[in-house]
């Protein structure tokens, strides 16, 4: 399903677009105005709220302050009254007795002179040295009762009860005004607690008092007090604590109170003690009304609102009628039913709207018979188109396979069913994940390759094919992606006479190779041998020359003419040989001569050596020609060797004639420079070329021409 | 075929706009549930002449909001100095499983502290004698399963003491009955000892463990021309509390001319001379806040205990009938004066 049709299937109807909207606009209406009336309803509550925290804190204040003025009063009554400085102490004591029977609240009362000496004792609890509570009240403290001051201390727990206390001092003087000395009462604070739990506020809300420190006072639950937890992290206690002590009357907040409970609460100052009274009222109580309100609200909406969606529904039937049957016509024309002619009746947009969808689908018609037309010719071309491919396909003499991304083949030609010997069906039905032959000869592994690389791949392999037929194919695979997915290509060609021949090649030069090492050896071992014979030979050969010579030289007058003439011969044979044996000496070297090839410039070569093989008379007699000849690379040491051997060999050859002509030139072709050297000497008969740069070959008698045989040799 | 899905489509779309508006006035209409839970309490009285505790704690407990048959049954029983009782009836509160016991005096709530270790029922205790027991772990945080409102013997005990010598100058002897049924006992008599030896009194102890002690102990003396004592001091021992014992020290200390500290409230109307103790009116509305913190949940572990106000009562005219000139410093602190 198309995203298309998704959100086709997703949207709303027009009917119940329509009711939606009516009840939307009508709840957002109400919300509307709703909020505006709850908003303006909290803000008046509010003011209401702070109205009536404030005036039932002050009353608590009040009581509170009540009750420590009243212990005061009391202290100052009974100094006035009983004219307590003049006093002996019996009555003195009476008196702070009475004070006790009279403010429950005092546990004990001591009175001390000027220089603070005990004079008189009462206490609730049995006897107990004064020092304790002397102790506890600081100098300062002394300093300022003594000026005429009142003085109120911190609260403290008592240690047996952990029961709030605080001690009340007030000054005492004589009809001279003179200071007589100060009354300490150790209070207990706890009866406060019935004052601070019997105050109502509200239905559920309650107050309690706390000193500058943030320490609980007096609350209604006894056992909060007793625990003495610092109260700091309530945040009117926080505010009252970092308030100063003319700090202006404060907005009621919210917060979670000291029950735990999310309730609005404010705070007011007593001034005289340095306490507070904090009033808390629950926050469901202290907007009760305005929830209740709300409530209200919410229903009324729901009301309005079921009303809305039965109207809508009823406005909605009318206005839809119309574009449903619009609708129902359109979904009978999209299901085939093309003549089909929208009849409606209702607004007159609608039937704007209908007639207009007729004329749609009148050309919708039109356009579709074109259509069918224009796909029929493309049909038959894709199928031509087609065909022509396939026709293709089989007249390749090229194996050709194509494998989708999941192995399968999914096209095979008739040239690889006749290279593997299988029909076109056994190949459409191989994967070639699963063709053991591929994966013994690794093919498969060359296949995986090329699909992951995308790299056209290649490989000449000999294989035996799952149907039996063994040969060298050569295989080549190449990816390509078609409709989103990698394929696979397999062009396959039989080499298996290509690798025949090849072989037959191979094996030719590798006997070619050993019969060229054969004959090298050969060369190696005659060179040696010629050398050695060459060596061998000269020393006999100078002993004989060597006494030949001494014979001529000592002992001629005893030699006859015949004698003398046949060591003539022995000793021109001798030296002839002597030559003959340098001859083979100097070729047997030039072939273990290592060549070190540079350029040789051949025409400065050959006029040297010219010029190095004749006298000036001689050169005057010969024409010698030299044309402009290339350098070459190559040895220059044995290239003057050649040169030499063949200029020499032209002079000698042309030295019976009137006007010998040497020339020198060369021939260039693609790819080598052929020297020369021509004279008009004696020349030699073409028949026997073949043999003019062997070893001792003479094509001339050694009486027409002198030699050994070996100058062209060397050459 | 269309058409139908069609009208199915609205009809379905116009189900749920019904089903919206019927879980929106589900959400608002009904949160609140009728069922309100009935608080069961067992009450133990230990000693009848401390019954009115009861009246002080149902009284406050109304204030409170539990309402007797409403939200809250009291199963109240009285077994007056009899530990078998106590502890019977301990177990059958446990047994009822009720939600809360209140138990006095420190015999009563100990038997109910000793028995519901096991069973985590919450208990509260009045005129339990803690200075010196392992009654609980602390008075901010008792801990276990108990708190309550404590009761200071050793405090008490002095301070009596203190008024009687002060009522009466002349005395020199002094009659201490006790018994060995609290612990803190020992300690409250130590603490008596080292007042009286700075008064330079003599404290005559008797251990008393039934009311024919008591009269054993005071027949003994008749038969001697110095009875060898001059005023009563009483402890709140139970065999002190209870009426059979109490007629016996009437009598004789009428008949010596004897001034008497009551042990219990009823005692200043019945010949003593003065009486500091509790108001147990007083007492019982100080256990109920207690309770009505229980049973909103707050474990006793975490209640501090509290500690009520001692009040001095004086029988002026048994005072005066002994020819004791009551000092007016003390009149002036008493609550309540027979005249």
């Amino acid at each position: 399903m198309d995203k298309h049709a998704r959100q086709s299937k997703d949207a709303l109807t027009l009917y119940a677009t329509l009711v939606w909207v009516f009840v939307g606009l009508s709840v957002l209406a109400l919300l509307f105005s709703g909020t505006l009336q709850l908003l303006s309803n909290i803000q008046s509550q509010r003011l209401v709220i702070s109205d009536y925290q404030y005036l039932v804190a002050q009353q608590t204040a009040q009581s509170v302050s009540n009750f420590i003025q009243e212990k005061f009063n009391s202290m100052d009554t009974a100094i006035w009254l009983t004219d307590l400085a003049l006093k002996p102490a019996e009555e003195q004591k009476y008196v702070l007795e009475s004070l006790l029977g009279l403010q429950p609240a005092f546990r004990q009362l001591i009175l001390l002179d000027t220089r603070n000496k005990v004079l008189a004792q009462a206490s609730r609890k049995s006897y107990e040295a004064p020092d304790r509570l002397l102790k506890m009240l600081p100098e300062e403290a002394l300093l300022q009762i003594q000026k005429g001051n009142r003085f109120i201390s911190q609260v403290y727990i008592d240690p047996d009860t952990y029961e709030p206390l605080i001690i009340m001092a007030t000054p005492f003087w004589d009809v001279f005004h003179q200071y007589k000395g100060v009354i300490l009462a150790e209070t207990n604070l706890k009866f406060m607690w019935d004052l601070v739990e019997n105050l109502r506020v509200g239905e559920k809300g309650y107050a309690y008092v706390i000193d500058r420190t943030g320490n609980l006072i007096a609350y209604k639950d006894a056992a909060l007090v007793l625990k003495g937890k610092n109260k700091r992290y309530i945040k009117t206690i926080d505010d009252f604590t970092k308030a100063g002590s003319s700090a202006p009357p404060q907005e009621p907040s919210t917060y979670m109170g000291i029950a735990d409970i999310l309730v609005v609460g404010n705070y007011v100052p007593l001034g005289t003690p340095d306490w507070a009274v904090v009033i808390e009222i629950p926050w469901q109580e202290a907007y009760e009304k305005i929830m209740w309100n709300a409530a209200r609200g919410i229903i009324i909406i729901i009301v309005v609102a079921v009303l809305a969606a039965l109207l809508a529904s009823l406005l909605s039937r009318r206005l839809a009628a119309s574009l449903i049957n619009l609708e129902n016509t359109a979904t009978r024309i999209a299901g085939g039913e093309m003549d089909l002619q929208v009849v409606v009746s209702g607004p007159k947009e609608v039937i704007n709207l209908a007639e207009a969808f007729n004329s749609m689908t009148a050309q919708l018609r039109e356009m579709l018979q074109n259509l069918e037309t224009k796909v029929a010719e493309r049909t038959q071309q894709l199928q031509n188109a087609l065909n022509f491919q396939k026709e293709i396909l089989s007249a390749s003499t090229t194996g050709i396979a194509v494998y989708d991304d999941t192995g399968q083949c999914i096209l095979a030609n008739e040239a690889l069913g006749r290279l593997v010997n299988a029909t076109n069906e056994q190949l459409l039905a191989q994967n070639y994940h699963h063709i053991d032959s591929w994966k013994q000869s690794g093919l498969y592994q060359i296949a995986l390759d090329a699909r992951d690389s995308l790299v056209e791949t290649k490989k000449e392999i000999f294989i035996k094919t799952t149907f039996g037929k063994e040969a060298w194919f050569n295989c080549r695979f190449t990816t390509f992606i078609s409709d989103g997915h990698p394929h696979l290509l397999l062009t396959v060609e039989d080499i298996s006479e290509h690798k025949r021949v090849e072989q037959e090649i191979l094996n030719l030069n590798q006997k070619l190779q050993a019969q060229a090492d054969h004959l090298s050896t050969a060369n190696k071992e005659l060179e040696a041998f010629s050398y050695s014979v060459s060596h061998d030979l000269r020393a006999p050969l100078r002993a004989i020359n060597g006494y030949a010579h001494i014979i001529q030289e000592d002992y001629l007058a005893f030699l006859d003419e015949e004698g003398r003439h046949l060591f003539d011969v022995i000793r021109e044979n001798a030296q002839r040989m002597s030559k003959l044996i340098d001859d083979l000496l100097a070729f047997s070297r030039l072939q273990r001569t290592e060549m070190l090839p540079e350029t040789v410039e051949m025409t400065e070569l050959a006029n040297s050596v010219y010029q190095e093989l004749t006298t000036p008379e001689e050169r005057s007699h010969i024409d010698f020609r030299v044309d402009g000849l290339p350098p070459i690379k190559g040895d220059p040491i044995l290239m003057r060797q050649v040169w030499h051997n063949l200029i020499s060999n032209a002079i000698k050859f042309s030295a019976k004639v009137l006007r010998p002509v040497i020339s020198i030139g060369s021939q260039t072709n693609d790819s080598e420079i052929i020297y020369f050297v021509r004279d008009n000497g004696a020349g030699f008969d073409m028949e026997y070329a073949s043999k003019l740069f062997g070893v001792f070959q003479r094509l001339h008698s050694e009486k027409e021409f002198e030699g050994t045989g070996v100058g062209l040799a060397i050459v | 075929m269309k058409n139908k899905f069609n009208n199915n489509k609205a009809a379905r779309q116009q189900w749920r706009i019904i089903a919206l508006f019927c879980i929106f006035y589900l959400t608002l209409s009904g949160c609140a549930s009728p069922y309100k839970k009935i608080y069961r309490v067992g009450i133990l009285c230990g000693i009848d002449s401390l019954a009115s505790t009861i009246d002080g704690f149902k009284a406050k407990m109304s204030e409170l909001g539990y309402k007797e048959g409403q939200n809250i049954l009291y199963d109240i029983q009285k077994t007056n100095i009899d530990p078998d009782g106590e502890k019977h009836m301990i177990e059958r509160f446990i047994g009822e499983k009720v939600d809360l016991i209140f138990a006095f005096p420190h015999d009563a709530a100990k038997t109910a502290k000793d028995n519901t270790q096991k069973s985590d029922m919450p208990v509260i205790f009045a005129y339990a004698n803690i200075d010196d027991e392992d009654f609980v772990n602390s008075l901010l945080e008792p801990g276990g399963n108990i708190t309550g409102v404590q009761h200071p013997l050793k405090q008490l005990m002095v301070k009596r003491f203190e008024y009687l010598i002060e009522i009466d100058p002349t005395i020199e002897r002094i009659w201490v009955g006790y018994d060995n049924s609290q612990p803190s006992f020992p300690h409250a008599l130590e603490a008596l000892k080292l007042a009286a030896q700075a008064k330079q009194i003599t404290l005559v102890e008797v251990l008393v463990d039934s009311p024919d002690t008591i009269k054993a102990d005071f027949e003994q003396r008749e038969k001697s021309a110095d009875i060898g004592i001059d005023a009563i001091l009483l402890t709140p021992s139970p065999v002190l509390q209870t009426q059979e014992s109490w007629d016996i020290i009437k009598v004789f200390a009428e008949k010596h001319n004897l001034p008497v500290s009551a042990n219990i409230y009823e005692q200043i109307k019945d010949g003593a001379v003065f009486h500091l103790g509790n108001d147990y009116i007083d007492v019982g509305k100080k256990a109920a806040t207690l309770a009505d913190k229980i049973l909103q949940g707050t474990p006793p572990s975490e209640i501090p205990v509290l500690s009520p106000e001692d009040y001095l009562r004086i029988n002026l005219v048994r005072a005066i009938t002994l020819g004791l000139n009551v000092p007016d410093g003390l009149l002036k602190q008493a609550v309540e004066i027979i005249r």
